[in-house]
This record gives C-alpha cells, structure tokens and sequence, in this order.
C-alpha cells in the first residue's frame, strides 16, 4: 500500500489552512518564551527575595510539613508572586536538621553509589544502596571554622575518584586576618591532614553537576528527564529533613530562569549516561550529626 | 496589485495577470517545486506550467486564496512530474521525503484503496484542525509546501529535535486517526 493518495490528499487541504501554514511563525510558545523571559529578569530577583526567603523559612519554622512536596517551576513561582505566596499552607512539626541560611547545603560529588555533599555543620557521605548516610565529618572536630550564615568559611572540593575533599578555609571574611589553611580529608581513613598550598593535588574539582542535570518530565513532576540544553546551571543546592530529600536546583534554559524546589528523589547520572533514581532520606536520625 | 486585481485581469484575458502572478508569487511556487523535485531546470518549467494551467483555470474558477491556489497547482504539477521522473526510472534527487509519510500508512485498508481523494482530504483536515498550531503548521509545511526540516527550525525558531519528534508524533496520530475512522483496518 503506497503512499500516493495520501500525499495527493495533503494537496487539497483547505486554503486558509495551507496559507496559515505558510505565514505561520511560531505561536504561543516563541511569544510566550520571549513574554516569560522579560517577566523572568523582571521577577526572578523579586522572587528570589521574596519566595526564597519563605520557602527556607517555612522548611525551618515550625509550620512545615516534611511530608509536602513543593515544586516550584517558573510558571509555579510565578504563579506564587501573584498569589503573594499565600497559596502554600503546611501545619505539622518541623523536621529536625534542615539546614537553612546564607549557606544552603550543597552537592559536592555523586556516582552510583554515594553523594557528598555539606551542610553548615559538616560533610556527609550518603551510600545510595543502604540509603544511609555512610560516613559524616565535623568540620569543628576536624579543626576548620565552621560554615557561618552569609560568609563561607571553608571551601571544599571533592576529587574525580570520590574518595578525597580538599577543605580549604577561604572565602572567609576573617581570612585577611590569618594564613589559608589547606586539608585532605579521607574518606576511607577519616584523617584530615594539614597541606602547603603547593601540596594541593591537581585532581581536585568540584563536581560537574552541569552534565547530570534533569528536568521534570511534566511541571510539578518529581521524575525527571534528562535536560537536553549544555547551558550551564547557575547554581545547585540541597536541603535535607527527616523525612524527604530536598533539592533545589536553578537551571538556565534559553534566556529563561527555572527553578525547582522539593523532591523525594534525586537522579544521578551512570558512568554509562543513564539516569538512575533513588529515594533518598528515609530515616534520618538525630545521630548523623553526633 | 492585490489579488483581487490579479484575477480581474485574468477574468478580462489580460496576459499581465501572468506577468503580476510571477512577480509576486513566483518565488513561492519556485520554492514549493523545488522543494519537491530538487532540480532548478525542472522547477523552473513546473512554474511554467502553472501559469499556463492558473490561465486556463481562471475564469471559471475564482480562487477565494490566491497564493493557495497557486500552491496546490505548483504543488501537484510537481508532484505528477516527480512521478513521472521516477516512472522513467530517472535519477531524482527530490528535496522532501513523502516517504515519511508511509508511517501514517497501515498494511491493509480497503477503504484507503477506494476511497476518493477529496473524501480523504476532510478526514486529514478534521484531523489536523484538532491539533495544535504549531503541529498542524509545521505538518503543512514539511508535507504540502516540501519544507526541509532546516527551514522549518528557522521559520518557527525550534530545534531539528523538535520538528522532528513533531511531525513523528503527528505522524502518529495521524495513522491513528486513519484507522479510528475506519480508513485502515486496524
């Protein structure tokens, strides 16, 4: 059976139709991008202001609830301002440990097994396979200054092999006052050694979250796609509670801002460019932080 | 000179309707028969050719859409002659792939060996009204007017991805549509 009558058909097809084919720019979507991208540079800060400073401090006062799932994309925040942010309503106990401030939380390295990331109070190595937190670190204990709301205290990379962070305490606003300090943490040996400057491996880098970025298949989804753009994200950050994993990620798309706000997962690329999903924070315990 | 005016002069024999018709729509049915045979000389007398059938269709016809008319003419003289090409077993490079359309084709349909083209032309037109602008434009665009996906990115500022998996859903829906309505045998 050929195609023929059928191409032949597409040659009757109505005037009107064939002519607006042909004028036809992109509608809606290319107007509404260009609409959205004003609206975005006009709003993202006032947002950013506004609905971040409520969003942290609902996670952390006493009117979240651990089990409401947020997504804000940027219909959603927008949605918000024009709602003056009244439309999110949470009544349970807060959750214990939801680090909040200046200084969110922050992914520092991920793999099939495990996520690094650091809090204000230290570094935590989270196994993905015992969905437990495998190992954490007292930056106190160690001996660096501690996170400090607004003004970082200690810069930290993790190396490509996952198994060493580089903590250096700079960034500080006392800094000017005393010499850089320079440590290798081990994971596996949980040693924090002092180094010189011209100690520093080569290796180490923060970890390329722009090449594992996903976004939500649909808005307001909590399963994600893999995002088609290279635009690098302009910023990635994770807040955790007891009972969900947080993750907060702002993506450049086009000239657009997004940003996404509350999941139960998290995605992680494989070595073999697949994703794989884990529900993460299921049991968080008091006793991670000890 | 407005369309009206263009085919007033035809009305009244005037070979400058020819002259006018070139002047403003000769770029498009150059573009649409290129695009479907992919060769300039045989483009070129496509164009031709429909001046001359445009003249002797006007009067009686009276085309509401000027430059529509013109495109189904260009369109289908182009299309006959690529058939013809093809029928001699002449090496054809055309430009657009018809050929994509076969995934809107199931194996069995009697209704489809039958049925009279201008009865499929409403079912492909109830079809495309229910879908959205840009799907229905870019549709047209790749299989009335033989648009490269290039041009279609440009035109409606998408990526190649995009117009792709586009007009590979429409596709889709299409052939679903056909079959719903009894066309194909499902």
């Amino acid at each position: 059976m050929n195609n023929q009558k059928l191409v032949d058909a597409i040659g009757l097809l109505d005037d009107n139709m064939i002519l607006d084919a042909h004028n036809g720019k992109p509608k809606k979507t290319f107007i509404l991008k260009a609409v959205a991208a004003v609206l975005a540079i006009i709003l993202v800060p006032t947002i950013v202001i506004f609905s971040g400073g409520y969003i942290f401090g609902h996670i952390g006062s006493d009117v979240y609830d651990p089990t409401l799932k947020y997504a804000f994309t940027q219909e959603a925040l927008m949605d918000i301002c024009q709602q003056h942010i009244g439309s999110i309503s949470a009544t349970s106990d807060p959750p214990e440990y939801v680090s909040v401030g200046a200084n969110p939380p922050e992914i520092h390295y991920a793999d099939e097994e495990k996520i690094v990331f650091t809090t204000l109070e230290g570094v935590f190595v989270y196994n993905y396979n015992t969905l437990q937190i495998e190992k954490n670190y007292s930056l106190e204990k160690i001996g660096i200054p501690f996170f400090a709301q607004g003004d970082r205290g200690t810069c930290i990379s993790v190396d490509e092999s996952g198994d060493y962070a580089l903590l250096t305490s700079s960034e500080n606003m006392s800094s000017v006052d005393r010499a850089l300090e320079y440590r290798i943490l081990d994971f596996n040996s949980g040693k924090a050694d002092k180094i010189k400057s011209s100690e520093i491996p080569e290796n180490f880098k923060a970890f390329k979250v722009e090449e594992n970025i996903y976004k939500p298949k649909n808005d307001g989804d909590f399963s994600f796609e893999l995002y088609e753009s290279k635009d690098f994200p302009s910023s990635q950050m994770v807040s955790f509670g007891d009972k969900d994993f947080f993750l907060v990620i702002d993506i450049q798309e086009d000239t657009m801002y997004n940003a996404l706000l509350g999941c139960a997962e998290v995605v992680i690329v494989d070595s073999k460019g697949s994703f794989i999903t884990k529900k993460l924070f299921s049991d968080f315990s008091k006793s991670v932080l000890e | 000179m407005t369309d009206n005016e263009i085919i007033t002069l035809y009305f009244k024999r005037d070979p400058e309707a020819i002259f006018y018709t070139s002047r403003k729509y000769g770029r498009l049915c150059y573009s649409i028969s290129l695009n479907i045979l992919g060769s300039e000389e045989d483009s070129k007398e496509c164009v031709n050719d429909t001046y001359i059938k445009t003249w002797n269709s006007i009067p009686p016809h009276k085309p509401d859409v000027l430059s529509a008319f013109l495109a189904k003419i260009t369109r289908a003289l182009s299309i006959s002659r690529l058939r013809m090409l093809r029928a001699q077993k002449r090496d054809v490079k055309a430009a657009v792939s018809f050929d994509e359309l076969n995934d809107c084709i199931a194996e069995k349909g009697r209704v489809y060996e039958n049925i009279e083209a201008e009865e499929l032309k409403n079912i492909i037109e109830s079809f495309l009204k229910n879908q959205n602008d840009n799907e229905r434009n870019i549709f047209i665009c790749r299989y009335f007017y033989g648009d490269s996906i290039s041009d279609i990115c440009k035109r409606f500022h998408f990526s190649q991805s995009k117009v792709k998996t586009t007009l590979y859903r429409t596709r889709k829906k299409l052939r679903e549509h056909l079959v719903k309505e009894g066309v194909f045998d499902e």
